[in-house]
């Protein structure tokens, strides 16, 4: 089914695969009743919208979300997307610079283009999770084999820390979503959107422990072929002095306010469908 | 041994910031990992890669080795007084 997709978008115009979802949303907001209700208490409740303004973001929230699947299948089948914004030198400026750092990613906008927009000749190891289909990961491992990127799957034997760890040593760029836990229950609360909420410890440790510079990197839809780049460094005013745990939860205290802004300007493109705050 | 052992307990605990806990409390052989002896997680596999790493010069790149290092302080300093650079 997904391998056909990737053939049909070779073809298939984007406003016509957008369109074919305008019918299917409403019944995923039906039977989909915890991701609907989570969508709904985020704008009702953090974005402070009244509750028919919130019933459509939701609709507003599910379509996004499609329209991210159709481009991440598009950009399979060897579609390009324009890329805005005019953050990027402070990717390429650490990009450049000798030390390895650490690029986190969130579930909101379409991260996943990303790592193959931001050209380095730096290798870059991409934290992926095995929950994926087979054909994601094979298009993906096709995608990465144009460039200097490896997947590094999530592993029971903890193996992941081992490669990640071995690469940011080796001055590479580790990317990983730094909105969700996984593995470790370790967590900072941080504030965000009024309440505190769990951000994984284990990025910002890991860029902590090392003493590696971290960026915050949104890609948000703007346009049927178009995103916006937002690049943003964490934590390069601590004193690097400080103990590796007061630096880790700063940088994640400041990820979280980052997040924040992000998302009050994209509201309809945060795509964690579950209450984050819990 | 013995104060390479409380050396290590010592970085441990900075490390992993258990302020509560002084190199007494620590079992010289109980297991590092699991319910039983500290019950460190994943995260803290890291933070024993990098103390390591940036105290003994030591880079650990496999699970396996891991495993087999980080079984109790005891095995980290046996290890450590085999493969230590520095």
């Amino acid at each position: 089914m997904q391998r056909t997709l990737v053939k049909l978008f070779r073809f298939l115009p984007l406003p016509f695969a957008y369109g074919c979802m305008v019918p299917v949303i409403p019944f995923y907001m039906l039977f989909d009743r915890r991701g609907y209700q989570a969508s709904y208490r985020f704008f009702r409740h953090r974005i402070g919208r009244g509750p028919i303004h919130s019933f459509l973001s939701v609709y507003a929230n599910e379509f996004r979300m499609g329209q991210i699947v159709v481009d991440r299948f598009a950009f399979y089948a060897g579609r390009s997307f324009k890329m805005e914004g005019n953050e990027m030198p402070v990717f390429n400026r650490l990009a450049e610079a000798e030390p390895g750092f650490v690029q986190l990613g969130s579930h909101t906008g379409n991260f996943e283009l990303v790592g193959y927009q931001l050209r380095s000749i730096k290798k870059m190891g991409v934290l992926v999770f095995s929950g994926e289909t087979e054909t994601v990961m094979q298009q993906r491992a096709a995608v990465f084999s144009r460039s200097n990127i490896e997947m590094v799957p999530v592993s029971d034997d903890l193996s992941h820390l081992f490669r990640l760890n071995e690469i940011l040593r080796d001055g590479g760029i580790v990317s990983m979503p730094g909105d969700r836990l996984f593995g470790s229950q370790k967590r900072f609360n941080c504030p965000f959107f009024g309440d505190p909420a769990p951000f994984p410890a284990g990025p910002f440790m890991l860029a902590a422990q090392r003493s590696a510079p971290i960026v915050a990197v949104f890609v948000m839809k703007e346009g049927a072929r178009r995103y916006h780049v937002y690049v943003r460094q964490l934590g390069a005013e601590l004193d690097p002095d400080l103990p590796s745990r007061k630096r880790a939860e700063a940088m994640a205290q400041a990820f979280a306010a980052c997040l924040e802004s992000v998302v009050r300007q994209y509201p309809t493109q945060w795509f964690n469908f579950y209450d984050f705050w819990k | 041994m013995k104060e390479l052992i409380e050396e290590i307990k010592t970085q441990i605990i900075s490390a992993l910031n258990l302020e509560e806990m002084t190199p007494a409390d620590i079992d010289d052989n109980a297991p590092l990992f699991g319910d039983e002896g500290l019950g460190l997680d994943s995260i803290d596999v890291l933070e024993l890669i990098v103390l390591m790493e940036k105290n003994y010069g030591i880079k650990l790149s496999s699970p396996a080795e891991g495993k087999a290092v980080f079984q109790s302080v005891a095995v980290m300093a046996d290890y450590v007084s085999k493969n230590r650079k520095k």
